[in-house]
C-alpha cells in the first residue's frame, strides 16, 4: 500500500539582503517516516521550510516532491499536492469554531466554487461529509470535545494541536511542522508526539523542526543538523546527537 | 521655462509642507492620517475668522490660527488615536478614524461658514514681481522660504532634540501597541502638535495665494498621499521629493494633455508606485506586503 | 406617500450596494473605497447603451454588470496584494482616476452634463413606470443581492473568504488558491454594485458624475462599517439609516441644502465613533484588528 513518496531539495540557496539564510542545502526524504530538522536560532530552518513548501522562492536550487519540480510553484499549489505544513508563530482562524478550522483543510470543496456556491448543487452532501471527517479528525487529535467553540478561545496546546488537526484533514501525505512541541506542556508533547508516530504508520511522512533533542530521539528516524545555512550533520539521532562536535554547536 | 521652473517650485512649497507634516505623523505613528487635511483646512479658516470677524491683525491670526490648530491635532491623537493605539498596532483602523474626521470637519466648515470661496488677503490683488525670467507675487516667495526654512526646523526637530530622538525610536517600534511609556507617548503628542502645526501653516499660506473652500482639505491631502508615497515616508527628503515630483508631473501634464486631466496623471502616477515600489523612491526597507 | 415610495427605491439601492461591499470589505477583509467607481460604472454603461443604441433594460444590466466585473479584475489583479492601508489608498486612486474619466473623457459620458432622457424600462412586456413599480423592481433586487451575498458568504465559500480575512497565509497553507476566492468576490461585489447603478440611471431618468464621487464610495463604506462589517444585515441597516437620517433632519427642520452637509457630519462622526469604541459596528462581529 505505501508507495514511496520522495521529497527531495537540491543546492537550495536563499538570501536576504547580504544575508545567506541558505547556503547551499540538498537534502532527502521518503515517505513513511519521521525527521527531525534541529540546529541553534538562525541556522535556516524556518527558511528551509518556507522554501520548501512554496512560501519563499529560492536563488538557486531545486525542490522535487515524488520527481516533480516544485520550486516555481505557489504555496497553495504544493499544499494540493499532498505538503502542507504549519508556523512557527501558531496560525489558526481565532473567529471560525475548531471544527470550522478543520473543515476549511478539506481538499476538492465544490462548495468553494463560484457556480456551486450561488447553486448550492450537491453542498450540502459534500458539507456534511467533510464535516463527518473533520470530526474523526477531532477524535484524532483529541479535541473533539471542543468542535464548536472559537479556536481563540483554546489553549496554546490545544491550538498547536489543532493546527496540526488541519494539516491533517487535507489528507496530505507529507506534514513540516515547525516546532509543533515548542511551548507546551510535557502531557501535551507526549500526546503530539505520539500521534506523530501514528502519523508514520498511516503512510506519512511527518518533518519537524525542533529543539527539544529528547522529543527528537524519542521518535525521529532521521535528524539533520543545520547550522549557519548549511547541513552539518545528518542520521540516526543515536550516531548524529552523539557526537561532541555536533552538541557543540547547539550551545554556540 | 522659467515660469514653468518657478511655478513648479511654488507648488511644490505648498504641496511640500502639507506632505511634511503629513510625512512625519506617518512616520512616527505609521498610519495615513486623512485628518491632516482637516487641519490645513482649519488653519486656513481660523486665521480667517480671526482676521476677518475678530479682526486681528493679519500675522497675529496667522500664528494664533496655526497654534489652536496645533492644539486641535494633539487633542485628537489624545482623543481618538491613542485609545486606538492602545488596542492593536492596526495601521488600518485610524485611517479610518481619521476619514471620519476629514469628512466631518470639511462638513463642519460648510455648514459654518457656507460652500463660497471666501479670501484671507483684504488688500487688492498684487501684480507680482519679475524673478529670473518669471512672474511670482510677494506671498509665493515668502512661501518657498517658510517651506526651506520648515524643512530644515523639522529636521533640526527630529534630529538634535530629544523628542525628536524618542520620537525616531518610535518610528522604528513594528508594534505600537506596545509603546506605552510616557516618553515615548509625549514624543508622539509632540509629532502630532508639530504636524499639525505645519497642516495650518499651509492652510494659510494657500488661503493666501488661492482662496479658501470647505473642501480644500482633499486636495491638498491627496496630493500629499502621492508625494509621500511616491518619494518615500521614511525621510524627510524623500517627502521634498515627492513633492517636487508631483509639483513637477502637474505642471508638465499640462503642456501635454488638457488641464482637466492633471489629477488623474497624479493618481496614475501613485498606482503606478503602490504597484510597484509602495516604499517610494528614497523608501529604505521594502514595505511588508501583505503575506 | 409617493416620497415616501422613493425613499423605499433609494434606500433598496444603497442597501444593495452596501451588501455588495460587505462582502467584499466584511466577510473577505478587502476593504475598497471605490465602489462607487462599480456603481457608476453599471450606470454609465447601461445608461448608454439604452439611450445611444437602444438595448433593453435587462440586457444593458447585464451588460453593465459585465463591464463592472471585468473592471474589477484589472482593479483586483494588480492590487490585492497589497498591505492593507496601502491597498485602500491604491482604491482611493482608482476612484479619482475614474471620477476624472467620467468628468473629462465628454465623447463618451458628455462629462458634467451628464447623461439625460434614460428611457422607461421595460422588461418581457412590462412597463416599470408607477412609482409601485419601482419600488417592487428595487426590493426585488436588493433581496436578490442580499440572497446572493448570502450563499456566498455561507457555505465553503465563506469559510475561506473568513480565513483569509483572518490569515490568509494559514489559507494557502492549506491549499486554497487565495487569489482566485479574492478576485472572484471582488467581480461578483462589483457585478452588484453594477447593478444598482443600471437600476437608479433608469430609475431617475438622469445621471451625471456627481452622483458617483468619491464622498459616495466614502459614504458606502459607512455604511458597511457603521452597520456591522461581516454581518450583512449590519450594513443593510446602516443602508436604510443614512438614507433616512437626512430625510429626518428635514423633517425636524433642516433646510435641504445643510441636510447634505449634516448626513456627512453625522456619518462622519458615526465613523470615529466606531473605529475608537466599536470597530465591529452595531452588528458586525469583528473589526479590522488582526
Amino acid at each position: 500500500m505505501t508507495s514511496v513518496v520522495t521529497l527531495r531539495c537540491e543546492g537550495v540557496r536563499k538570501s536576504f539582503g547580504g544575508v545567506h539564510a541558505l547556503g547551499g542545502v540538498s537534502l532527502g526524504f521518503a515517505a513513511p517516516g519521521i525527521a527531525a530538522i534541529v540546529g541553534p536560532n538562525g541556522a535556516g530552518k524556518t527558511t528551509l521550510l518556507d522554501v520548501i513548501t512554496g512560501f519563499l522562492r529560492p536563488e538557486s536550487g531545486r525542490v522535487t516532491l515524488g520527481g516533480r519540480e516544485t520550486t516555481t510553484l505557489s504555496a497553495s499549489q504544493i499544499a494540493r499536492l499532498g505538503m502542507v505544513r504549519t508556523f512557527q508563530e501558531l496560525r489558526v482562524i481565532h473567529h471560525a469554531s475548531v471544527l470550522d478550522n478543520v473543515m476549511l483543510g478539506r481538499p476538492s470543496q465544490r462548495g468553494e466554487r463560484l457556480l456551486f456556491a450561488l447553486s448550492r448543487i450537491g453542498v450540502a452532501k459534500q458539507e456534511a461529509l467533510n464535516r463527518a471527517i473533520a470530526l474523526g479528525v477531532l477524535e484524532f487529535t483529541g479535541l473533539r470535545g471542543k468542535a464548536d467553540e472559537p479556536a481563540g478561545q483554546l489553549s496554546y496546546g490545544q491550538q498547536k494541536l489543532l493546527s496540526l488537526a488541519c494539516c491533517l484533514a487535507t489528507e496530505a501525505r507529507i506534514l513540516l511542522l515547525d516546532e509543533p512541541i515548542a511551548g507546551l506542556h510535557p502531557e501535551m508533547a507526549e500526546h503530539i508526539l505520539k500521534l506523530l508516530v501514528c502519523l508514520k504508520a498511516q503512510g506519512k511522512l511527518v518533518v519537524f523542526i525542533e529543539h527539544d533533542l529528547g522529543a527528537v530521539r524519542e521518535i525521529a528516524d532521521d535528524v539533520i543538523v543545520m547550522d549557519e545555512g548549511k547541513v552539518i550533520a545528518e542520521g540516526s539521532p543515536l550516531e548524529v546527537l552523539a557526537r561532541p562536535e555536533i552538541m557543540e554547536a547547539f550551545v554556540a | 521655462m522659467a515660469q514653468f521652473v518657478a511655478n513648479t517650485v511654488i507648488a511644490a512649497s505648498i504641496l511640500a509642507i502639507v506632505a511634511l507634516g503629513f510625512g512625519l505623523i506617518y512616520r512616527v505613528v505609521h498610519f495615513f492620517n486623512f485628518a491632516h487635511g482637516a487641519l490645513y483646512t482649519l488653519g486656513a479658516y481660523a486665521t480667517l475668522v480671526l482676521h476677518h470677524t475678530v479682526g486681528m491683525p493679519f500675522l497675529l491670526s496667522a500664528m494664533s490660527g496655526v497654534l489652536l490648530v496645533a492644539g486641535v491635532g494633539w487633542a485628537m491623537d489624545l482623543a481618538i488615536y491613542r485609545p486606538i493605539r492602545r488596542r492593536s498596532a492596526n495601521t488600518f483602523t485610524p485611517m479610518i478614524a481619521s476619514l471620519g474626521v476629514l469628512v466631518v470637519v470639511t462638513n463642519q466648515v460648510a455648514l459654518a461658514w457656507g460652500d463660497e470661496t471666501r479670501a484671507l488677503r483684504t488688500g487688492p490683488v498684487v501684480e507680482g514681481i519679475e524673478m529670473l525670467g518669471a512672474r511670482v507675487t510677494g506671498s509665493q516667495v515668502v512661501t518657498v522660504v517658510i517651506c526651506v526654512c520648515l524643512y530644515g526646523l523639522a529636521t533640526w526637530l527630529m534630529l538634535c532634540t530629544k523628542a525628536g530622538e524618542v520620537a525616531r525610536a518610535v518610528a522604528c517600534q513594528p508594534d505600537l501597541a506596545a509603546v506605552v511609556g510616557i516618553q515615548s507617548q509625549r514624543a508622539i503628542s509632540f509629532v502630532f502638535l508639530v504636524g499639525s502645526a505645519l497642516a495650518a501653516i499651509a492652510g494659510v499660506l494657500v488661503g493666501l495665494d488661492t482662496d479658501l473652500t470647505p473642501a480644500m482639505g482633499w486636495q491638498a491631502l491627496l496630493m500629499a498621499v502621492v508625494a509621500v508615497v511616491v518619494g518615500g515616508a521614511g525621510d524627510l527628503r524623500g517627502v521634498a521629493l515627492g513633492a517636487i515630483l508631483v509639483a513637477a508631473i502637474r505642471n508638465a501634464s499640462v503642456m501635454v494633455l488638457p488641464a482637466q486631466w492633471q489629477d488623474a496623471i497624479v493618481f496614475g502616477l501613485l498606482i503606478l508606485f503602490l504597484l510597484s515600489r509602495p516604499q517610494g523612491i528614497l523608501g529604505g526597507r521594502s514595505v511588508r506586503l501583505k503575506t | 406617500m409617493d416620497y415616501l415610495l422613493h425613499l423605499i427605491v433609494i434606500s433598496c439601492v444603497y442597501v444593495t450596494l452596501a451588501v455588495s461591499l460587505d462582502m467584499l470589505a466584511g466577510h473577505t477583509g478587502i476593504l475598497s473605497v471605490c465602489h462607487a467607481a462599480f456603481f457608476a460604472l453599471g450606470a454609465y454603461t447601461s445608461t448608454l447603451l439604452a439611450v445611444r443604441l437602444g438595448f433593453a433594460f435587462p440586457l444593458a444590466l447585464l451588460a453593465g454588470m459585465l463591464s463592472a466585473a471585468m473592471f474589477s479584475v484589472a482593479v483586483s489583479l494588480p492590487s490585492v496584494r497589497l498591505r492593507d492601508d496601502f491597498f485602500v489608498i491604491a482604491t482611493f486612486a482608482f476612484q479619482l482616476i475614474f471620477s476624472s474619466l467620467l468628468n473629462n473623457w465628454t465623447v463618451l459620458t458628455r462629462g458634467p452634463l451628464g447623461i439625460p432622457g434614460i428611457p422607461t424600462p421595460r422588461i418581457l412586456g412590462w412597463t416599470v413606470a408607477s412609482r409601485g413599480d419601482w419600488v417592487f423592481l428595487a426590493a426585488l433586487m436588493a433581496t436578490v443581492a442580499f440572497t446572493a451575498a448570502r450563499l456566498l458568504t455561507g457555505g465553503p465559500f465563506g469559510r475561506v473568504l473568513r480565513a483569509i480575512r483572518e490569515d490568509e497565509s494559514f489559507a494557502r497553507a492549506l491549499g486554497k488558491e487565495t487569489n482566485r476566492f479574492k478576485a472572484t468576490v471582488f467581480a461578483v461585489s462589483g457585478a452588484i454594485a453594477a447593478a444598482a447603478g443600471s437600476l437608479y440611471g433608469h430609475y431617475v431618468g438622469y445621471i451625471d458624475p456627481t452622483s458617483f464621487s468619491l464622498g459616495e464610495s466614502i459614504l458606502i463604506v459607512s455604511m458597511v462599517i457603521i452597520g456591522g462589517a461581516g454581518s450583512l444585515w449590519g450594513p443593510a441597516l446602516g443602508a436604510v439609516g443614512l438614507v433616512a437620517l437626512p430625510e429626518l433632519l428635514r423633517l425636524i427642520g433642516f433646510p435641504a441644502v445643510l441636510a447634505a452637509n449634516l448626513r456627512q457630519v453625522l456619518y462622519g462622526l458615526l465613523l470615529v465613533i466606531a473605529m475608537v469604541l466599536r470597530p465591529q459596528g452595531l452588528f458586525g462581529k469583528y473589526g479590522f484588528e488582526r
